[in-house]
């Protein structure tokens, strides 16, 4: 079983749009690093609002995790989300009243099924500290606002919160824009070292190709809609 | 979680939310305070006089009667007869009664002249009978009881010596300044009229009256006070009297014949039924205040409801947050109706927290310098009942925010632009 299996899949916003998303056949597999290149205006966030279920095509299909996301109900989806896929998002990533330690541990209160992995491990808050630690984020920040903490470091705590329980796939849209290169370079690596550890499957969406390197796989969005991939 | 969400967002907001939460806090202390002050202000009114089941005067209006016999305002049309008195107190049906005359005063206090039989059988509030503070009832002719509020405001002690005032009014140019009479009891606050009265017995009122005709001494004829005590001080007038009767069942049919009675135009009212016709011409006032309030009540929750729904645009990428990581857009609208009921409940609370503290820091003030018995407990079923109501009025107005961020959670997606 893939990741994600996406085929013939067509997305308009309106009907009478003339931009039209298409992806004609997509495998990602599981534990596969996936380098996404989207330039603004490719679609990138439309294909992330459909991987996720907030929208849903009209045609074609998706299969994330070997469930068809279409064919749920809205807040099956909602759930699926919340068990299977952990985000992290290009900036203002954290809950901004709720400190550290919190934000990591919220996706654990929006699903059951991640807050047993994490239980399973011991506490969650141990659980939370071990991650946080192995990215790198001092003991003593774990209590601070999460406004009150550098960007860089923003972006890692955003790594644990969508680490934590293990989701099987990590949806990371830009994270690294806000980041100069050498907190870029420590992000990637540290990112990739934990979705490793968590055995988790990742799609890394950027417009900055110089970090293709770092994923086995890359595409761009303009080739998805091509036959011969 | 969902708890601690919903009190560090607010926090986080802290300022404008404070803000509103005063503003609902002021409001539910002012829509209480003057339903409790209301609902005072009709308790005290209608327990001036208790226990009494008919008041009998000379024949005029049924509330003009009732004004200057209870509440010591206006004047008596006319006098009636000691005669009259005398028959209708020993009407088989009647237990006991009070007669009174007044028209004198002593810096502007009335003088009501009366029997003992005030002490034992008047009675105020919930059938409180009538206690003395410090001294006794009037013994002697020139004795005098003086209510709580006048004792305490002119500063007076057992033993002073008062003269007595012909007419009404605090500037009297004639005074009974023959005759003295010296203070030998103070009553107990009593939140009545009670306490802005000057006591002397009917003998007394006799006594300064004597040798007096139409409002004027009478050249000539004066009397000492030594001298008027060896006259026959039997009234031959009073003002009117209180009636208690054995049994309440006779109170219509006495009042009838007391109505018809033939030597004298007589009228008897029932104090009850004529407290709560003075009270609906009263009432419409503190109606109007309370529908005020009311909607300074609305207007409060409003202003909260403005201010969570202008919170919801800096809010917008929170709430994306929160949907990105699962929540529903069901666990939004929920986090938003929590926190609109919620600021209400708080609101409430803190309202009536503050009516609680003004109205035990005023009510010493206010029966001490006013003699206004305030009970200071503003909560009753009626209280709650507000408070409910202003809380559901909060949770339906609360929708609109609510439903505006379950509607852009739904659409905005994960990704919202900052």
């Amino acid at each position: 079983m893939n990741a994600i299996e996406i085929s013939s899949l067509e997305f308009k916003w309106k009907e009478t749009d003339s931009w039209t998303l298409t992806v004609k056949d997509l495998q990602i597999g599981k534990g596969d690093k996936v380098f996404l290149y989207g330039p603004s205006g490719s679609g990138k966030t439309t294909l992330l609002d459909l991987l996720t279920g907030i929208h849903i095509q009209k045609s074609g299909s998706i299969m994330i995790l070997g469930q068809d996301t279409a064919a749920m109900k809205a807040r099956q989806r909602d759930q699926f989300r919340a068990d299977h896929i952990g985000f992290i998002f290009q900036q203002f990533n954290l809950l901004p009243y709720l400190n550290v330690e919190d934000n990591v541990l919220v996706p654990c209160h929006f699903s059951k099924r991640r807050q047993q992995k994490v239980n399973d491990k011991g506490s969650a808050r141990q659980v939370a500290h071990d991650l946080l630690t192995s990215l790198g984020i001092d003991r003593d920040l774990f209590n601070q606002k999460s406004t009150q903490i550098s960007v860089g470091q923003q972006q890692r705590v955003a790594i644990a919160r969508s680490l934590i329980g293990e989701p099987e796939l990590i949806i990371a849209d830009e994270p690294t824009s806000s980041l100069d290169k050498d907190a870029r370079d420590i992000f990637i690596k540290l990112l990739l070292q934990q979705v490793e550890q968590a055995k988790s499957t990742i799609v890394f969406v950027s417009h900055d190709t110089d970090l293709a390197h770092h994923f086995d796989k890359n595409f761009s969005i303009q080739e998805l809609a091509q036959d011969n991939l | 979680m969902f708890t601690k969400l919903i009190t560090s967002s607010l926090w986080n907001r802290r300022t404008s939310i404070s803000l509103s939460l005063i503003s609902i806090a002021l409001s539910v202390c002012l829509l209480v305070g003057v339903e409790h002050l209301r609902r005072e202000a009709k308790d005290s009114f209608t327990n001036t006089i208790s226990g009494t089941d008919l008041i009998v005067g000379a024949r005029s209006g049924e509330v003009n009667l009732l004004l200057y016999s209870v509440f010591r305002i206006g004047n008596a049309t006319n006098n009636i007869s000691w005669q009259s008195y005398t028959d209708i107190a020993n009407e088989k049906s009647v237990a006991w009664t009070i007669p009174f005359s007044l028209g004198d005063s002593h810096k502007g206090f009335r003088v009501l002249g009366t029997t003992e039989s005030y002490f034992d059988h008047y009675l105020y509030g919930n059938k409180q009978p009538l206690s003395i503070l410090e001294g006794n009832r009037f013994k002697q002719v020139y004795d005098t009881v003086l209510g709580y509020q006048v004792a305490k405001e002119l500063g007076y002690k057992l033993g002073q010596k008062i003269i007595l005032s012909h007419g009404l009014g605090k500037v009297s140019f004639s005074q009974h300044e023959d005759k003295p009479f010296t203070v030998t009891g103070i009553l107990k606050p009593t939140g009545t009229p009670i306490d802005q009265t000057v006591h002397i017995s009917l003998a007394g009122i006799e006594a300064i009256h004597i040798d007096w005709q139409h409002g004027v001494q009478i050249p000539g004829l004066q009397l000492s006070a030594e001298e008027a005590l060896q006259q026959d001080l039997t009234p031959k007038t009073i003002t009117g009297f209180f009636v208690g009767l054995k049994s309440k069942v006779a109170t219509f049919s006495l009042q009838r014949k007391i109505n018809k009675y033939q030597q004298e135009p007589l009228m008897a009212i029932i104090p009850a039924l004529a407290l709560v016709q003075l009270w609906q011409i009263v009432g419409v006032v503190e109606n109007i205040l309370i529908i005020i309030s009311a909607f300074v009540v609305l207007v409060g929750v409003m202003g909260m409801i403005t201010t969570l729904l202008a919170g919801l645009n800096e809010r917008r990428r929170e709430l994306a947050i929160l949907r990105s990581l699962g929540a529903k857009p069901v666990y939004i609208f929920c986090l938003l109706m929590t926190e609109s009921i919620f600021l209400t409940i708080t609101g409430c609370l803190a309202g009536v927290a503050i009516l609680f503290l003004i109205l035990s820091s005023l009510s010493k003030v206010l029966m001490s310098q006013y003699g206004l018995l305030l009970g200071n407990n503003p909560l009753n079923t009626y209280t709650f009942f507000i408070l409910a109501a202003i809380t559901c009025i909060a949770a339906i107005l609360g929708l609109i925010p609510s439903f505006i961020a379950y509607r852009r959670s739904l659409k905005d997606g994960l990704t919202v632009k900052v």
